[in-house]
């Protein structure tokens, strides 16, 4: 696989606080990455460097090969596309459609052309109300997925979803992590930031953890969430399936409720090989 | 004895086109520890807002219909200094409840306006610090405590008022991992002290397995009102409410769906112990 993003030896500081120390880490064309750690380990500073809202102190961040001290955030936001935490903070135009055009213009597309990304994206999102529909009218769920289409609008290479899920509902936290893995199918790279384990396992290929501006570990899900002890020293809690695996004995780590099927259907096959 | 009872309550925004609350009848009896849950925009909110008098006293609609009964008095004749004494309600984001510069000096306000003596103070203020577990953090700044320091700041200096109900609109949902598992830890502390616990949230997986009872609301009326296990037994009406069932409760169906007998657990315990009569441990 073809890596995208390179993380070198990254050191950062807000004030005299060392938030980020000594970040190395590779992301590949075409992954979906998980980010997860408590609040304030740096998830959110880390993942700030991947557009160039913030340069290394020391150490650097290449994306696409190019050095992000050696370029402009403008430049580099038509590459990568964020998504902020709380979407209403990104928010601001008075109708849908103005507010999903707004990157697109900026970015000099043409009146059709900023008119047909408007309409794929908010299909892609499906997001599907009038288009002059004010953003204050729409649910909690339909802003995230509105900030969504801001930037796929933009049609940047790699998207970043900074903590889509939290204080989302279950159907909306879905549909996000959905509509990720879509954009994912069609050769987007897509790194989420978010506290939901049991979301992460059964949509993410890869997890970061971090823990005090640290990558503490950095694999599959599988391998992450069967290491209990280091999730326990963090407060993160691994998913109820690989405890009860746990509790169980079981060799095997299984994250997701199919996995966790699986392997307790192997066992009653070897168990009672005569209903198998 | 019953805590919170609502009659027949109906509720309507101005601005709104429908009532937002549609016939609800609920009773909480003291002591219990109640979930009440829904999609967005159910109500769950003004539920909780209606059962702390915060409706109609501080928020006017433009339709109040029905009453609520506080330890069997209508709210709406209380004056609110009085139901503040009786209610605690911890809202969803603990800063907008915090004023003080110190956890101490937060925790401390209430228990001045009350005049009560240096030595009551001190002695109320210890148990309180115990049991939301501040003690280390008696003079830190709020602002720098995280999430779930925060939000069992909150809860403290309600506590500190000795209430009998505390009320919590989604405690929870916007927390880490870590300050959600101590926000739930505080939480049962709560209910050893026999406190009437209300708690509106949409994440309840973690939450639900405690509580006593759930209350479900969609499009502003009482859905269901009985037990977690009951609430888990019924598929149907969790998938209609899009809220997230535990992984356990959503193995367990898949298991029977292959035709494997399982109860539906509370705990990973409880699975844990079918599963080995099933299939055998290790």
């Amino acid at each position: 696989m073809r890596e995208i993003i390179r993380v070198k030896n990254l050191w950062f500081k807000y004030k005299t606080n060392w938030v980020l120390q000594d970040i190395n880490l590779s992301i590949y064309e075409k992954e979906f990455v998980a980010l997860v750690g408590q609040n304030g380990c740096g998830k959110t500073t880390l993942v700030k460097h991947f557009n160039g809202l913030l340069k290394p102190d020391r150490g650097s961040v290449t994306v696409y090969g190019v050095d992000t001290k050696d370029t402009s955030t403008a430049e580099l936001a038509k590459v990568v596309g964020y998504v902020f935490q709380f979407p209403d903070s990104q928010i601001f135009a008075r109708t849908i459609y103005e507010e999903v055009s707004f990157g697109p213009k900026n970015l000099k597309f043409s009146n059709r052309e900023i008119d047909e990304v408007v309409h794929s994206s908010l299909n892609r999102v499906g997001l599907e109300k009038s288009l002059d529909t004010t953003p204050t009218a729409l649910s909690t769920g339909e802003r995230e997925r509105l900030v969504i289409a801001d930037v796929l609008a933009m049609n940047p290479r790699v998207i970043i979803l900074d903590e889509p899920t939290t204080g989302q509902d279950h159907i909306t936290c879905h549909n996000v992590m959905k509509i990720a893995r879509d954009l994912v199918n069609l050769g987007k790279t897509v790194i989420v930031i978010s506290h939901d384990m049991e979301l992460i396992c059964e949509w993410a290929e890869r997890v970061i953890v971090m823990h005090e501006g640290r990558i503490i570990n950095n694999g599959r899900p599988k391998d992450v969430f069967s290491r209990f002890e280091m999730l326990r020293d963090i407060g993160l809690s691994p998913p109820q399936v690989s405890v009860l695996a746990r509790s169980l004995q079981f060799e095997e780590t299984p994250v997701t409720i199919d996995e966790m099927i699986d392997v307790l259907l192997r066992r009653l096959c070897l168990e009672h090989s005569e209903i198998c | 004895m019953q805590a919170i009872k609502a009659e027949g309550l109906s509720v309507k925004y101005y601005m709104s086109d429908d009532y937002i609350l549609k016939n609800v009848n609920v009773s909480i009896r003291e002591g219990e520890m109640v979930l009440i849950t829904g999609p967005s925009g159910c109500g769950k909110s003004t539920l909780i807002y209606c059962l702390a008098g915060i409706i109609p006293h501080h928020i006017t609609v433009e339709k109040y219909e029905g009453r609520v009964l506080l330890f069997g008095r209508d709210i709406s004749k209380i004056r609110f200094s009085e139901i503040a004494k009786i209610c605690g309600v911890v809202l969803q984001n603990p800063t907008s409840q915090i004023f003080g510069m110190t956890v101490l000096e937060d925790l401390a306000f209430g228990l001045e306006n009350l005049c009560l003596s240096r030595s009551t103070m001190e002695k109320k203020l210890n148990e309180v610090l115990e049991l939301v577990d501040l003690k280390k953090h008696v003079n830190t700044d709020p602002q720098d405590l995280s999430g779930g320091e925060r939000q069992r700041l909150v809860i403290g200096s309600l506590l500190a008022m000795n209430p009998k109900i505390l009320l919590f609109d989604e405690p929870t949902s916007n927390l880490d991992p870590r300050g959600a598992k101590e926000v739930l830890l505080a939480l049962n502390r709560l209910r050893k002290l026999k406190k009437t616990i209300i708690l509106v949230e949409r994440k309840i997986q973690d939450i639900a397995l405690s509580v006593d009872r759930i209350i479900a609301l969609k499009d502003g009326s009482v859905v269901f009102d009985s037990s977690p296990r009951d609430f888990f037994s019924n598929m149907k009406l969790v998938e209609t409410l899009g809220v997230s069932s535990p992984q356990i409760v959503r193995l367990s169906y898949l298991l029977r769906e292959q035709g494997i007998d399982v109860k539906i657990p509370l705990t990973i315990e409880e699975l844990r112990k079918q599963l080995i009569e099933i299939f055998g441990g290790g």
